[in-house]
């Protein structure tokens, strides 16, 4: 897979300069990290639901294929028809497949962030399929040619202003900036288009392994007129979607909308036991369930990187991760953005290309304290930089520089000779010492003549 | 206990954009929609097992299982008003539970402009837990039918954050409780 993130730098470099862009994603996470608090902090026994929530997911990560064929008989038994699709170029094709055969021209999707992993809409596009998104923020990035930048929330790089012009643009509609009318605006025009389409796409949030239910959680209705309204629903998912149980709802539920939206629960919640039986007044005829491994199982069977399956895509910690509130989502050139993108884009797509992004962290920790199934996900930051640095993707001046680092840091003679020569370089140069990557946009700081340590011995003030 | 839930219920479904109101009796229903609503006839929409509840009431409204199936998402997407009873109430959340029922298309609760609730105070549970397994018992020996769990009207922050009521499913949402 081609990824955009070997450009990953340079991009956050444009980012950062970028000051609107900074002020519309601090805004944006900003709000939902205040709404999120408020409804967890209600919850007098949120750590044990994480808890619960964690140890039901590990269960299910590893014993994926025994729980994955449980679903898939509950799902078939339920009428679904079940795809299983090893990798992307196989999920793409089944999916094509399935609108051929009902030789429908359009399509009506939910957002997914699967088929966003899969580039299904290009693919479909190619072969003549008009493709929908429905949702709000994917069919404002949709208009505008771009990608998601936040896997909740997809056009939080966008103004009112931003999205007023580009309905103009687009739609040939006057320009007004009031989120309301641009909602409106939306409503009208795929309204017809989900009362005509023959075929709608939609994601799945939990697949419960005992009764095949697929869980789809959203807030416009615009998954339920897709899974509802015309006669065939192709629900993507990934292997990892899957929990024990039908009665675990409620707890993954709980944890996933307050955490992703700072909602008690969504507008709306459907749970599909299948398609429309013959004393159903509405639903589809068929319903195809495909199920994509891309890479899953083998990340299963990995003593650390099998965590990065338990996540349930809440995005809470890109909305406090202190990088992505500083750039954004499009700088990682991922679907997945954020820590816990930095964590699966070189697990599961390609380690060489993406190996800036486990970097781009201060390892502050809070998106492991935010994370509502626990995942350690700076543990694992510094986990895969080690792994990176072991496959040798990094410089041989950087290689240098770290043994010279190391040399001077195991012994504390070194340490405080390098001291000096700092504080006296610092001396000659003034603030204007050069440091790469660093000074250009900042004073190098006053070194102190003393060191720490030598104070703590020499002097009784700080001695014991 | 219950009025307590029940109080619960309302506050929730009020935080979540809709509206509730607790009446006495059927009787009230018509004349409480009345309040709220100025609606001609053949723009109010009743599900088929609401449409036999409430008969008594001398609530206007189209059964819209007496219109031809191909006629009526064409009707729906035209209506003001959409009519349905329930499965289950949620205290917790301010959530109703609808099971997709023979006589109750799910279609009525999406399409038009307006979707209020018909329930029963017996139909309360303190939370989705208790309402979920109960359903699960019910159907132990066959298919479960598809669950809809429905707070609010349909929303959306996808505009910076703003909230914006309304957007693809109902612009109102509402609740009665007898």
């Amino acid at each position: 897979m081609n990824l955009k993130s070997a450009q990953f730098k340079l991009q956050a470099r444009k980012a950062i300069g970028d000051a609107d862009l900074r002020i519309k994603v601090k805004k944006a996470t900003g709000t939902s990290l205040a709404k999120r608090k408020q409804v967890v902090e209600e919850l007098a026994d949120w750590e044990e639901l994480r808890q619960k929530g964690h140890e039901l997911r590990k269960i299910v990560v590893d014993n994926l294929d025994s729980y994955l064929s449980q679903f898939i008989e509950s799902a078939r038994r339920n009428g679904g028809i079940v795809h299983e699709a090893d990798d992307h170029k196989s999920a793409k094709h089944i999916i094509y497949d399935i609108i051929r055969r009902v030789s429908a021209d359009t399509v009506v999707k939910s957002k997914s962030m699967i088929t966003e992993e899969l580039h299904l809409n290009s693919m479909l596009e190619e072969n003549g399929i008009r493709v929908i998104e429905t949702d709000l923020g994917e069919y404002i990035v949709q208009l505008a040619g771009e990608t998601p930048s936040h896997i909740t929330a997809p056009a939080l790089h966008k103004s009112k202003e931003d999205i007023a012009r580009l309905f103009q643009e687009k739609l040939n509609m006057p320009y007004f900036d009031d989120p309301a009318k641009l909602t409106a605006a939306a409503r009208e025009r795929l309204r017809d288009e989900f009362l005509h389409a023959r075929v709608g796409i939609s994601g799945v949030n939990f697949a419960s392994a005992d009764t095949g239910t697929l869980t789809i959680v959203e807030n416009e209705a615009n998954a339920r007129l897709c899974t509802i309204l015309p006669e065939v629903h192709i629900a993507v998912m990934s292997v990892e979607k899957i929990i024990p149980s039908f009665d675990d709802l409620p707890l993954f539920l709980k944890l996933l909308t307050r955490s992703a939206t700072g909602q008690r629960i969504t507008s709306y919640v459907s749970l599909v036991n299948g398609p429309r039986s013959h004393h159903n007044p509405d639903g589809p005829r068929q319903l195809h369930i495909v199920i994509l491994d891309g890479g899953r199982k083998r990340l299963a069977k990995h003593p650390e990187w099998k965590e990065a399956l338990y996540c349930i895509r809440c995005g809470a910690c890109m909305n406090i991760c202190p990088i992505y509130q500083s750039i954004g989502g499009h700088a990682y050139g991922s679907v997945y953005p954020g820590p816990i993108g930095a964590v699966i884009t070189p697990t599961l797509f390609n380690m060489k290309d993406s190996q800036d992004l486990p970097f781009a962290s201060s390892l502050c920790g809070a998106c492991t304290d935010i994370c509502p199934v626990k995942i350690d996900l700076h543990h694992h930051l510094l986990f895969e930089r080690r792994e990176i640095v072991n496959r040798g993707y990094k410089s041989f001046i950087e290689k240098i520089g770290m043994a010279v680092w190391r040399w001077t840091m195991l012994s504390s003679g070194r340490l405080e000779f390098t001291g000096r020569i700092g504080w006296l370089l610092r001396k000659v140069l003034g603030k204007n010492m050069p440091a790469p990557g660093w000074t250009p946009h900042r004073q190098f700081p006053v070194i102190a003549l003393r060191s720490f340590r030598s104070l703590m011995k020499n002097d009784t003030k700080y001695g014991t | 206990m219950e009025h307590k839930l029940l109080s619960l219920f309302q506050s929730r479904v009020q935080d979540s954009g809709g509206w509730c109101e607790i009446v006495d009796s059927e009787d009230e229903v018509f004349t409480t929609l009345q309040k709220k609503y100025t609606f001609e006839k053949e723009k109010v929409i009743v599900s088929g097992r609401a449409a036999e509840q409430l008969r008594a009431s001398g609530l206007p409204g189209v059964d819209i299982e007496t219109v031809h199936p191909e006629e009526r998402r064409g009707l729906l997407t035209n209506a003001k008003l959409g009519i349905t009873l329930c499965d289950g109430l949620i205290a917790e959340t301010g959530t109703v539970v609808l099971l997709n029922h023979p006589s109750e298309t799910r279609e009525l609760s999406l399409l038009p402009e307006y979707h209020v609730v018909i329930a029963a105070s017996d139909q309360l549970y303190e939370s989705l837990d208790v309402c979920l397994s109960k359903i699960r018992r019910l159907y132990a020996d066959g298919l479960m039918p598809s669950i809809t769990l429905i707070t609010g009207p349909s929303r959306t922050a996808d505009i910076e954050k703003t909230l914006v009521v309304g957007v693809h499913g109902p612009r109102e949402f509402g609740v009665i409780v007898i």
